[in-house]
């Protein structure tokens, strides 16, 4: 079996592939609770879209498409 | 798209109201549809999370994206569970606010690891990202059992539904374990998310012994 003797120096090299990230900004406390809390018309379209995706009975809790 | 599902809050059933006749709707099957709606949330916030990791999407994109899919699907489970998409009423807005904000506050731990450098940039931010939205289970089922306490039910199970399931590990009871207890006082019932799969879990829960004329 070939042996390859590997220089410590090489080790210590940092991963090439990982993705150099911007800073997030998380919400805070307060804000995350009103984020939840707030529910828009177009918001409840888009758990209706959201729910019609993925879930397989379409219809369950009057799911209805609309525009409004 | 026609009504065809009726939501019976007293018992907490669902009912096919197709043509003229009424007929229940299994918890079982009502269950898989819920299973089937987290794996697709999941799939979705680990294909988010790999665009992070393949420098296609922003650290700050990836986070508002992930916490708007959450609260979405949180919310569409909540629906689900309460039957209604109707507005919530403020018990229920208290207790959807409990609910979610614990699970939007784990994207934040995630988060703020990230900004560190403590969490690792691989696979394992995609599985814990993933798993948030696998709670919708959790979510689905601890609803349910908030609402079964409220209406005066008096003993829960854990029911295993096909999947893989865990056993008692580093101090958590496992599903297998809480499952075998069968029926127990509703207050000791473990929540879902409690045992040793935590957000993982699949298992629904059932509920009986409702006082009738019970006054609270």
């Amino acid at each position: 079996m070939l042996k390859i003797r590997i220089p410590s120096s090489l080790k210590m090299l940092p991963r090439t592939n990982v993705p150099r990230l911007d800073t997030i900004q998380p919400m805070a406390h307060d804000e995350l609770e009103r984020f939840l809390l707030d529910y828009s018309l177009e918001e409840q379209r888009q758990v209706r879209e959201l729910w019609q995706t993925h879930a397989a009975r379409k219809s369950l809790i009057d799911f209805e498409l609309s525009d409004g | 798209m026609a009504k065809q599902y009726g939501y019976l809050p007293d018992s907490l059933t669902y009912v096919s109201k197709a043509g003229q006749r009424t007929k229940a709707v299994s918890s079982s099957s009502i269950k898989l549809d819920v299973n089937r709606f987290a794996r697709g949330v999941q799939a979705d916030l680990r294909r988010l999370t790999n665009q992070l990791l393949h420098g296609q999407l922003s650290a700050q994109r990836w986070y508002d994206e992930s916490a708007r899919v959450l609260k979405l699907s949180y919310r569409a489970t909540a629906d689900v569970a309460r039957g209604t998409q109707d507005d919530m009423t403020h018990e229920e807005r208290q207790r959807w606010l409990e609910l979610a904000l614990a699970l939007l506050l784990l994207l934040n731990r995630a988060a703020q690891a990230i900004n560190t450098g403590a969490f690792p940039l691989d696979g394992s931010l995609t599985a814990y990202i993933g798993s948030l939205g696998a709670a919708n289970n959790g979510l689905y089922e601890n609803w349910r059992l908030e609402e079964a306490n409220r209406l005066g039910y008096r003993e829960a199970r854990r029911v295993l539904t096909p999947a893989d399931h865990c056993r008692d590990s580093k101090g958590r009871k496992g599903c297998i374990e809480l499952a075998a207890l069968g029926w127990v006082p509703i207050e000791q019932a473990v929540k879902i998310g409690g045992a040793t799969c935590r957000d993982h879990c699949r298992c629904r829960m059932e509920f009986r012994g409702k006082t009738i004329g019970l006054v609270l």
